[in-house]
């Protein structure tokens, strides 16, 4: 068999095309390559409407440095994102996508409709759809879900069939995935991230939309760049706040900045930074919060914290629990109060009770 | 070596390498094609390795495998090369052609380890480094389709 096999080959290779005009084709076809990448590197207005422009427009200025957690006391530097795109942070991971993709749209089964993130994985209910053809989408989610049961949002295709490569991001172990998506039927790259249980999905008819969107990924360390710890374990006030003042009111006078920090699971999983007048209407709104003897205790694993900064002096650090089996409220440590009043403030910020995190965007 | 002279001097060698391994005369000329223009576009990094031709070669398989993996699972390799030849009288030559036709029916990884043993004359070794699998995951490929084209052909002489 071996012998035929060789004498088949040699038989057959000879039908091969010819060469005549190859090397004028693959010319050919590096100019066009070079076009399309021209064209996803111009920055401009007409181009950053287009989504996957914007996604991977002036990709190089991300190679800025690490940032570095902030010390107590000193603000918060987000680094800029590229034109056209906002970061996603989320578990210490960002990755800058088009500002469009934060409204992505979802039809009534909860099936994307439009390119955009779906945050572990809240589409796919019972409903008979299915995903918008020729969208792309980042899918963000736990790497625990790799191996749940398949299920229509199933991410069966990461088991079996995918490659991956070990790399590392700003000095973190992490693996490159490469696929076809059972559940999209498109081409599926992706970054998983094992210190951080995350794993980020590009699924999309172009396989060159998403090695952009995922070059843009960096890692923070143990402070994401909005100023969030980005694993906690303890959500909860363990000493008065050191900040004068601070035990007379929930957030002291003179606050310029603050991040909100949601944690599920010990894990950040909405990090937001508010500068000026977003930060004190935050600490006016928890300022008016009446006073509650119940306490604040919520669940153990969940909570929204905020840390308010100043231009100098400590920071001041408040929980608020939204959900839980025990007392819901706000506390800095030493006062505690209810959640009448805040929710219309935080909520677009942070979520409030029973939100998903692709609502929390 | 560069480039330049791997297409002009062994252009047709990788044409041949292609079509074993696709079967399809048109998607060979489009899958080296591709190849080559993405070794162009990473020319620096292509060039400095140590043996090119492998190298392309290398990325044509892996290529040829993820165009295999995008392609809806209902869709099956051409059969029949489009320039089928006319069945000779000789027997062998209709043994080459069973053989040919039963290439098509296997798993795309399997027929390459096989273009890559016995037409390449590839160690498994070699053939495991260019897949990125096990030198024994490569025996098992092997096995597994010799296996298959062995039975079909016995199937077929009755």
């Amino acid at each position: 068999m071996a012998e035929l096999l060789r004498e088949t080959f040699e038989e057959y290779g000879r039908r091969a095309p010819a060469a005549d005009g190859l090397a004028d084709a693959v010319a050919a076809r590096v100019r066009r390559e070079r076009a399309r990448r021209r064209r996803w590197t111009v920055a401009g207005a007409a181009l950053a409407a287009a989504s996957v422009v914007a996604a991977v427009s002036l990709v190089s200025r991300v190679e800025e440095p690490r940032p570095t957690p902030p010390a107590t006391g000193s603000l918060v530097v987000e680094p800029p994102a590229p034109e056209g795109t906002r970061w996603l942070v989320w578990r210490g991971l960002r990755v800058a996508l088009p500002v469009a993709w934060f409204e992505t749209e979802f039809d009534a089964c909860g099936e994307p409709q439009s390119s955009g993130v779906v945050v572990n994985d809240r589409p796919g209910d019972q409903c008979a759809s299915a995903p918008a053809k020729d969208i792309d989408l980042l899918w963000v989610f736990g790497t625990h879900r790799i191996n749940e049961p398949s299920g229509r949002t199933g991410y069966e295709w990461m088991r079996r069939g995918a490659t991956r490569t070990d790399l590392t991001i700003d000095g973190v172990a992490a693996q490159r995935i490469v696929g076809r998506s059972n559940y999209t039927k498109t081409y599926a790259e992706g970054i998983l991230v094992p210190g951080r249980e995350a794993s980020l999905v590009v699924t999309t008819p172009e396989p060159g939309l998403a090695k952009v969107i995922l070059d843009t990924v960096r890692i923070d360390g143990e402070v994401d760049a909005r100023g969030c710890e980005v694993r906690r374990t303890s959500l909860h006030a363990t000493a008065p706040p050191a900040r004068p003042g601070a035990t007379e009111r929930m957030v002291p006078d003179g606050v310029v900045q603050a991040s909100v920090c949601r944690y599920g699971g010990e894990w950040a999983i909405v990090s937001k930074l508010l500068d000026g007048t977003g930060a004190r209407g935050l600490a006016d709104a928890m300022n008016a919060l009446a006073p509650s003897d119940l306490g604040a205790e919520g669940g153990k694993d969940s909570a929204i914290v905020v840390t308010f900064r100043y231009p100098s002096g400590p920071d001041v650090e408040v929980y608020v629990h939204v959900d839980g089996p025990r007392d819901v409220g706000v506390t800095n440590g030493a006062v505690t109060a209810g959640l009448d009043g805040l929710e219309s403030v935080l909520k677009p910020v942070a979520g409030w009770r029973w939100t998903y995190e692709q609502e929390r965007l | 070596m560069e480039l330049d002279e791997l297409v002009a001097a062994r252009g047709a060698a990788l044409l041949r390498f292609a079509y074993l391994l696709c079967g399809d005369a048109h998607l060979a000329e489009d899958l080296v094609q591709t190849v080559l223009a993405r070794a162009y576009t990473k020319r620096s990094r292509v060039e400095a390795a140590d043996r090119l031709e492998p190298y392309v070669k290398r990325m044509i398989v892996n290529e040829h495998l993820t165009w295999r993996r995008r392609r809806s699972s209902g869709e099956v390799a051409v059969a029949e090369p489009a320039d089928a030849v006319r069945p000779d009288a000789s027997e062998s030559v209709v043994d080459r052609d069973e053989v040919w036709r039963l290439l098509a029916t296997l798993p795309p990884r399997q027929r390459a380890v096989l273009v890559l043993r016995y037409y390449e004359d590839l160690p498994d070794a070699a053939i495991a480094d260019a897949l990125g699998c096990a030198d024994s995951a490569v025996r098992a490929y092997a096995s597994r389709a010799m296996a298959t084209l062995r039975i079909d052909e016995e199937a077929r002489r009755g």
